[in-house]
């Protein structure tokens, strides 16, 4: 093994150790996302339970408006809809309101008089208007407040409502002309779904699951990247590592490879916590049919690209935190840097986006899209191989660029005498600073 | 004991030859509020094998400047410092196989505790597992550290921390030893052992450069002083020549009479 890199994993093997014992480590990396992801969607269950229950048991007041000529199908309605008994979930707002016959434009004036109702200090929830324009078949509308949850809640179920009174009227009518619906059948139609619930499944996965990844990635390699670079600098341990017989770069890639091990780490606890309590909580609703178990032969071919993700997530986060001073600046950097991924992760919910070269090459989100390419699924023939191998290599070429930077200034430190701000340690890193001084490896 | 380059084994200390020597050594700082300043100006130092030399100055005289150039922490402007006889900027990885350093910014890991602290950086300097272990146990007897040899760094006193950082820089059996402010902070039993530990460096053939406030220190511990201030050195010697090129007695009177000479220079 080369010495350069035996030395490297020396270092790492000692970060890892040292990482390992930190509790806040082992909070972030292990604890929360086993711990984390079940208690979230169990809340997130036991809420949607509570406000299901809260609307569906919600008493709702409805006013009608109704337009003299219309006055006849109004009444019908309102006894069909059993305004006029206890048997409805609506309680009557109000006696019918009434519209002028002399109104030029109905709906207009029923939206007129409806806003005004709504206006009032105790408002209805929802309107129904029942007109008749210029002596045709009376129409109705509902006229609703879609800023209040009790005016949409109120919507969704007159809407329902008068579906069911919809249904037995065409029954009725059908039956009045002697037939049926069956002698419908050449209009009748139901779609019908080709593909599998887990292709489905796979489908919605493959959608999501980029983003989780890349979330989960800079989740993992946050607190590690701090602590091994400005964490090591506060607590004055920087200069004794320094002082090993080793290149600084040896230096800077055991602390990758040590942020790297220790984000892959929690990138899989929280996939697996998050996968184990998502399984969980779609088994309790049913999930449509739907079957989220991904292809394991796609788990095979995405995990390498998700390694090497988790390396350049581990670099990008590490370089950047060496910029910082102290552990709060490292976390306030990284703080802000974390938006640099999450935003272009959000590419693999983009429809349409595929893996040509260009993209494989932009950071994040050639490695979201890749992800979603192959989780997707699908003949190995069919993966663009020569985008994905484009991804990996740039991810890797980004890396590289990033320890060589963590190095550079490593090594400008060593001309400036070191610098006591974000600011300063950019313009050293750069070259800004420094007095021509000859490097040290 | 190894090294971790083959190609570049380890110097040994002949007796009298130069172990640390410095020609016009400068350096220069950026800051941001005085603009330029000189922290070394022309610095000439010639430390040998066998012999402790002590550096006297004030604050901000250049002595941690000096030291930490030559254990390679930070890079001179101009000049040439040799270590045990490699170029400090041109082959700082013999640099620092050959040097044991410590100051107050050389921290132990708080999460390793004295033996895994000792075992990482004797692996790192390429000692064998068993001279390794040999060599742990002989420091862990040394330095008194057996009590707590298992405990975490972070939970030891500055005192116990001070024992472990010392073993640190002579695991490797340096030929060059570099202390900046060894005793600072130090109770007086601590002290007391540190200077001991520094005396007993001498028998072995190898060179101590360090630096005090402590005259006291200075006076029993030293064979040779320099005392520098503006980054320059304004003498050096033994006791005796330096009582004898300032006509003062005590250390501190021959401190005074250099800086007070510099200070007329630098006025005129």
């Amino acid at each position: 093994m080369p010495p350069l890199l035996r030395a490297a994993l020396r270092i790492a093997a000692k970060d890892l150790r040292s990482c390992l014992r930190d509790r806040q480590t082992i909070i972030y990396a292990v604890v929360l996302p086993l711990a984390m992801y079940p208690v979230m969607f169990w809340i997130m269950l036991q809420a949607q339970i509570l406000i299901e229950g809260k609307r569906s048991a919600q008493t709702l007041s409805i006013a009608v408006l109704v337009e003299q000529s219309a006055a006849e199908r109004a009444a019908e309605l309102t006894s069909d809809l059993g305004l006029d008994t206890d048997a409805t979930s609506f309680e009557a707002w109000a006696p019918l309101e009434v519209l002028g016959t002399s109104e030029p434009d109905l709906a207009a004036a029923a939206r007129e008089r409806a806003r005004t109702l709504l206006e009032l200090d105790s408002p209805p929830d929802v309107i129904l208007a029942v007109y008749s324009p210029a002596g045709e078949q009376p129409t109705l509308a509902i006229l609703y407040d879609g800023a209040r949850a009790r005016s949409t809640n109120a919507r969704e179920r007159l809407e329902q409502k008068l579906a069911e009174l919809a249904e037995v009227a065409r029954d009725d009518a059908l039956e009045s002309v002697g037939t049926d619906r069956n002698e419908l059948a050449g209009l009748e139609f139901r779609p019908v779904n080709l593909a599998t619930g887990k292709e489905v499944g796979a489908f919605i996965a493959s959608m999501l699951l980029p983003m989780m990844i890349v979330v989960m990635a800079v989740m993992g390699a946050f607190y590690p990247a701090v602590d091994l670079t400005a964490g090591e600098r506060e607590r004055g341990t920087e200069e004794t590592t320094l002082l090993l017989p080793v290149p600084r770069t040896a230096v800077q890639l055991g602390k990758l490879l040590a942020v790297t091990a220790i984000g892959g780490l929690a990138s899989s606890m929280n996939l697996l916590g998050m996968g184990v309590a998502a399984g969980h909580l779609l088994g309790m609703t049913g999930a449509g049919g739907l079957d989220f178990q991904l292809d394991p032969l796609a788990l095979l071919l995405v995990a390498p690209l998700v390694l090497i993700f988790v390396l350049f997530t581990s670099a990008i986060l590490t370089a950047i935190a060496s910029f910082a001073e102290t552990f709060k600046q490292g976390q306030s950097l990284l703080g802000s840097a974390q938006l640099l991924f999450i935003f272009p992760a959000m590419a693999s919910s983009l429809p349409g986006l595929t893996l040509t070269p260009g993209i494989a090459a932009i950071p994040v989100v050639g490695a979201a899209v890749g992800f979603r390419t192959i989780l997707r699924g699908g003949p190995l023939g069919e993966l663009p191989w020569g985008g994905l191998a484009l991804c990996a290599l740039a991810m890797v070429a980004y890396a590289t660029l990033a320890v060589l930077v963590s190095v550079r200034l490593l090594n400008q430190e060593l001309r400036t005498g070191g610098s006591t701000s974000v600011v300063a340690r950019l313009r050293a890193a750069v070259g800004l600073t420094g007095g021509g001084s000859r490097q040290i490896q | 004991m190894t090294s971790i380059d083959p190609q570049r084994p380890a110097a040994e200390p002949v007796k009298g030859e130069s172990a640390v020597r410095t020609e016009a050594l400068t350096k220069l700082y950026a800051d941001a509020k005085r603009g330029e300043v000189r922290a070394l100006d022309g610095l000439d130092l010639d430390c040998k094998y066998g012999e402790i030399y002590g550096l006297l100055g004030p604050n901000g005289a250049g002595k941690s400047t000096t030291l930490r150039i030559l254990a390679t922490m930070l890079a001179p402007t101009s000049g040439r410092a040799t270590v045990a006889g490699y170029d400090v900027a041109s082959d700082s990885l013999a640099v620092r196989r050959n040097v044991g350093f410590l100051s107050a910014s050389t921290g132990l890991y708080p999460r390793l505790d004295v033996r895994e602290t000792l075992e990482y950086f004797g692996r790192m300097h390429g000692l064998e597992e068993r001279a390794l272990a040999d060599r742990i146990d002989e420091l862990i007897e040394a330095f008194r550290m057996d009590s707590y040899v298992t405990r975490r760094c972070e939970h030891m006193s500055s005192g116990q921390k001070q024992r472990v950082s010392i073993a640190r820089a002579v695991l490797h059996d340096p030929t060059v030893l570099i202390l900046d402010e060894p005793t600072t902070g130090l109770d007086i039993l601590s002290t007391s052992d540190m200077i001991d530990f520094i005396a007993s460096r001498k028998d072995s053939g190898r060179c101590v450069l360090f630096s005090t406030h402590v005259l006291s220190e200075a006076e029993r511990l030293c064979d040779r002083i320099g005392i520098i201030h503006h980054g320059r050195l304004l003498g050096s010697g033994t006791l005796p020549e330096l009582r004898e090129r300032t006509g003062a007695e005590y250390l501190d009177g021959i401190f005074r009479a250099f800086v007070e000479v510099d200070e007329r220079a630098h006025i005129a």
